[in-house]
């Protein structure tokens, strides 16, 4: 029975990482196509998109709608959340659907309500793009932010801190804040991956006038597969320095907590958080 | 005092608010006026639902994401069970590693995704090769560019999300076994019938309809390795709205509005299935 | 002087009437407890005192000012989580030291505060410790340090003690008596445990519904319990009701209709003044130090309990004749 589990496990292991291996050494390929082993291996594919300024005006690109995104969220979404959370419980059940968002509007409905509304000029279509991935942002955050709360029990820290003296804004920077930062940065790090690698609601609403790291693959994929599969290495090792920072973060989390109360069961904050498969289809 | 800081803590709402508004309320209420309207937005007819329900160049979206769908999701599902009853009975550091490992490939479906199955599967694909010097040929009961590759090509991201929602069921029942078992000395095929089924039902039942509803709304995937050749719902919308040579917005809109609806439909499906099962529980 | 008054306090909650034309009021430098089973309120009033949940009517008063309509932060009053509520980013010293920073004080008196109130609760090695590394009883001194370096007028604990260990809880429920005699502390302290009520206050409230049952001493409230409520609530009374009672001791002057017995008050043994009672022992408890025995009689069913001194006889009786006084009957109003 055990033996039969391993196995099962390794071969969803190999399902999962067999395209990443072809495409990581369809990179390497001089060419690959005639025979069933590459013919050769080369490192110019890297060398020659390392020096394609159109490659780093795209991951500028994408860095910059991420970041400006990610910093409305923060400042909006998260004070929102824990507010909610901790004083406005009758607005609590406005929340608890957004979970549900990203199925029961896809982003292809969504972008294109946004298209219709402002290639007016109105508002700038940048502004516009990153209205719509803040939206998507939504259950990544309200479900990081939440659990974080649960587990410190920020109603009882905040009701302590104001007992003690401290005003509502004074307790939620030097109590709350300090206290979720952890459920904050796994968050952030989670909604980072998917700004970073949006394309949907990017293609639809800019295309072509704005070109993130993920519609330049598909462009350079058009015309040169080995050049597309060193852009897609080169990606997948950015997020996964990110993913190592998510686990460094959860398990300092699960340490902390652990600490905290001793029979109180870690909630993992990352683990199971079906949210973070959505984004990228 | 309390009523003065309720009002304080409600307006600092408001940002959030207006975001709600204008990039998801606005733009939704929009859409869905369009979708009654013309080509420049007015009058008020059903003539754009009429025309996507009678005419196969719409409708035909509808059935091939939904048969897309219905397939990817049955194979994941299916796929996914085994890995999920597997890793339930691995030890805790298993466990956490493949959900991150999982958590880590979610990065890598769309445009990578569709080129890394073109290069197993396409047209001088690695595994097409391999069949060809077997003497078997590929291209003569499978083409990656059409429906059936795109059923193939999601597959990949369903097992992963379909473990992630099965697993902590399979989890807790593996529990509820060794209680049965130490208590009442319950046979497997009791505790199946008993226990065990009734309580995944509603997590397999729900993660099907998850992962049926995540299959229709795949865009990336399905653009990139189909372009426009295999109609769907989600391409079919986009190129209305977006596309420079048949732009017709309306329609798109009207796309959108009844694709939003059927999602919503199999979701409050999903709801309604998992509150009949849960009634004892809850 | 009364030190605490709320008059006809009423506290709605979630539409909910939660407290009742709730009256009561404190002396100075007391231990009381506020006692009843879990759902009556005791929360919910300890809540309205501190004015983390604001009132519908009445009047709280402190030290004779109206603090009615007070933001908690300038009530001067403290608060003892059950959950303790320590701050898992801050220090121990800089847990305690949170409320002084707050009233601004200059940072050596800060530490030295701290550091006098640490040795006072017996966690002066723990200073530079996070919340997180303490056990639960530990964790809960430094909540009571906390709240107490402060100096507030009132210092609420709500079930301070219910999360910990039976050993640790008898043990810090000691230390904290010994604390607030030393420091002359007013104190509420919330528990639905009678035990630990009557062992560590100067007075008990009984609640129940929303509003008080009954004040007193422990040993009024345990001996003179005066209504049906507060004798089932404490100690397990026998009730019985004017037929019975009349019965066994003829007609009564006192009105009533229902009334209590303790069951350690009858006797097996002949008693002056007692009236007695034939029955069978059908049932026996050992409840720790005491036998509870359930006895058939003529009357009813009635519950005696005896020290439990592993006698034999105890054991084997089975016939047995009760002995009870009048005086140990207690009537209960409504
Ligand atoms: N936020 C709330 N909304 C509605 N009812 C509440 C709320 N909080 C507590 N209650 C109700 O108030 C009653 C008293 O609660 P509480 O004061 O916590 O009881 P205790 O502390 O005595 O156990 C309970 O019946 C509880 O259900
Ligand atoms: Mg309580």
């Amino acid at each position: 029975m055990k033996k039969m589990n391993r196995f099962i496990i390794t071969l969803f292991v190999a399902f999962m990482c067999l395209p990443i291996l072809v495409t990581l050494v369809y990179s390497f390929a001089t060419e690959w196509g005639k025979s069933i082993l590459p013919s050769g291996y080369t490192l110019k594919w890297y060398a020659q998109l390392y020096q394609d300024p159109q490659f780093l005006a795209a991951i500028s690109r994408s860095l910059i709608l991420t970041v400006v995104t990610l910093a409305a969220v923060l400042v909006i979404l998260v004070p929102s959340i824990a507010l909610v959370a901790i004083y406005l419980p009758k607005f609590d059940h406005l929340f608890k659907p957004i979970v549900l968002l990203p199925y029961a509007i896809p982003g292809v409905v969504l972008a294109t309500g946004l298209m219709r509304t402002y290639t007016n000029g109105l508002v700038p279509l940048f502004a516009v793009l990153s209205g719509g991935l803040f939206i998507y942002s939504l259950p990544f955050m309200y479900q990081s932010v939440r659990s974080s709360l649960q587990e410190i029990d920020g109603t009882r820290l905040m009701e302590a801190a104001e007992m003690l003296g401290a005003s509502k804004v004074y307790a939620f920077i030097r109590i709350l804040l300090p206290n979720i930062k952890i459920g904050i940065m796994v968050g952030s790090l989670l909604t980072f991956s998917a700004f970073f690698g949006e394309f949907q609601l990017t293609n639809m609403i800019l295309g072509g006038d704005f070109e993130t790291i993920r519609i330049y693959m598909l462009r350079v994929m058009k015309v040169n597969g080995h050049l597309s599969s060193a852009v897609v290495m080169t990606y997948l090792i950015l997020l996964v320095i990110i993913s190592a920072l998510i686990i460094k973060l959860t398990n300092m989390n699960r340490k902390r907590s652990s600490m905290m109360r001793e029979e109180a069961a870690f909630k993992p904050i990352v683990k199971g958080s079906p949210a973070h498969e959505l984004l990228n289809h | 005092m309390q009523q003065h800081w309720k009002r304080q803590a409600q307006a600092c709402l408001l940002p959030l608010a207006a975001v709600l508004l204008l990039f998801l309320a606005v733009p939704l209420v929009i859409m869905i006026r369009q979708s009654f309207g013309d080509q420049n937005g007015d009058g008020f007819s059903f003539a754009n639902f009429m025309q996507i329900l009678s005419q196969p160049f719409y409708y035909d979206a509808f059935r091939n994401s939904f048969f897309i769908s219905i397939y990817s999701a049955l194979a994941g599902l299916v796929l996914a069970m085994f890995v999920a009853a597997a890793l339930a009975r691995m030890n805790e550091k298993a466990q956490e590693k493949i959900t991150l490992f999982i958590n880590m490939t979610a990065n890598f479906a769309g445009v990578p995704l569709a080129f890394a199955y073109i290069i197993l599967l396409g047209n001088a694909g690695l595994v097409t090769l391999i069949l060809q010097h077997m003497g078997i040929s590929l291209q003569s009961f499978f083409n990656l560019y059409s429906w059936q590759g795109l059923a193939l090509t999601y597959v990949y991201f369903q097992v992963p999300l379909g473990v992630l929602f099965l697993y902590p069921a399979f989890k807790g029942m593996d529990q509820r076994w060794g209680e049965a078992v130490a208590l009442l000395g319950a046979s497997r095929f009791s505790f199946w019938a008993r226990i065990g089924i009734p309580h995944i039902l509603p997590s397999v039942l729900g993660t099907f309809i998850i992962l049926f509803a995540n299959g229709m709304g795949t865009y990336e995937t399905a653009y990139a390795l189909v372009g426009g050749t295999v109609s769907l719902v989600t391409t079919r919308i986009a190129s209305s709205v977006s596309g420079d040579i048949f732009a017709q917005p309306q329609i798109g809109s009207a796309m959108a509005v009844l694709f939003s609806i059927l999602m919503i439909a199999v979701l409050l499906v999903n709801q309604y299935l998992l509150h009949l099962f849960r009634r004892d529980i809850k | 002087m009364s030190y605490l008054t709320i008059e006809n306090l009423n506290l709605e909650l979630g539409g909910k009437m939660i407290l009742k034309d709730l009256n009561l009021s404190i002396e100075k430098g007391q231990l009381i407890s506020l006692l009843g089973p879990s759902g009556c309120g005791k929360s919910t009033l300890l809540r309205g005192i501190s004015g983390l949940n604001s009132i519908k009517s009445g009047k709280v008063m402190i030290d004779g000012r109206d603090i009615t309509k007070l933001a908690p932060k300038k009530r001067e009053v403290g608060m003892v989580f059950q959950s303790y509520a320590l701050f898992p980013n801050l220090t121990v010293a800089d847990n305690v030291a949170f409320g002084l920073a707050m009233k601004r004080i200059d940072k050596d008196t800060v530490s030295k505060k701290v550091a006098q109130i640490l040795e006072l609760v017996g966690l002066e090695d723990k200073a530079k410790s996070y919340p997180g590394e303490l056990s639960g009883g530990q964790q809960q001194r430094v909540a009571l340090a906390r709240s107490i370096v402060v100096e507030p007028k009132v210092l609420l604990l709500d079930e301070p003690l219910s999360a910990l260990d039976a050993q640790i809880r008898k043990q810090l429920r000691l230390e904290l008596c010994r604390l607030q005699k030393k420091l002359g502390i007013t104190m509420i302290f919330v528990t639905h445990d009678q035990e630990e009520a009557m062992a560590i206050s100067d007075r008990i409230f009984v609640m129940h519904n929303g509003q008080i049952a009954q004040e007193g001493t422990p040993s009024q409230v345990y001996f003179h319990p005066s209504n049906e409520f507060v004798a089932g609530f404490i100690g397990n009374y026998n009730k019985l009701n004017k037929e019975q009672i009349e019965r066994l001791f003829g007609p009564l002057i006192e009105e009533g209709s229902t009334y209590a017995l303790r069951p350690e008050a009858i006797e097996f043994t002949p008693q002056d003044d007692a009236v007695s009672v034939v029955g069978q022992i059908i049932e026996r408890h050992i409840l720790g130090n005491v036998v509870r025995c359930t006895v058939q009689t003529q009357y009813g069913t009635l519950w005696v309990d005896r020290m439990n001194q592993g006698q034999a006889v105890l054991n084997d009786l089975k016939d047995v004749t009760l002995f009870i006084r009048q005086e140990d009957v207690v009537t209960l109003h409504q």
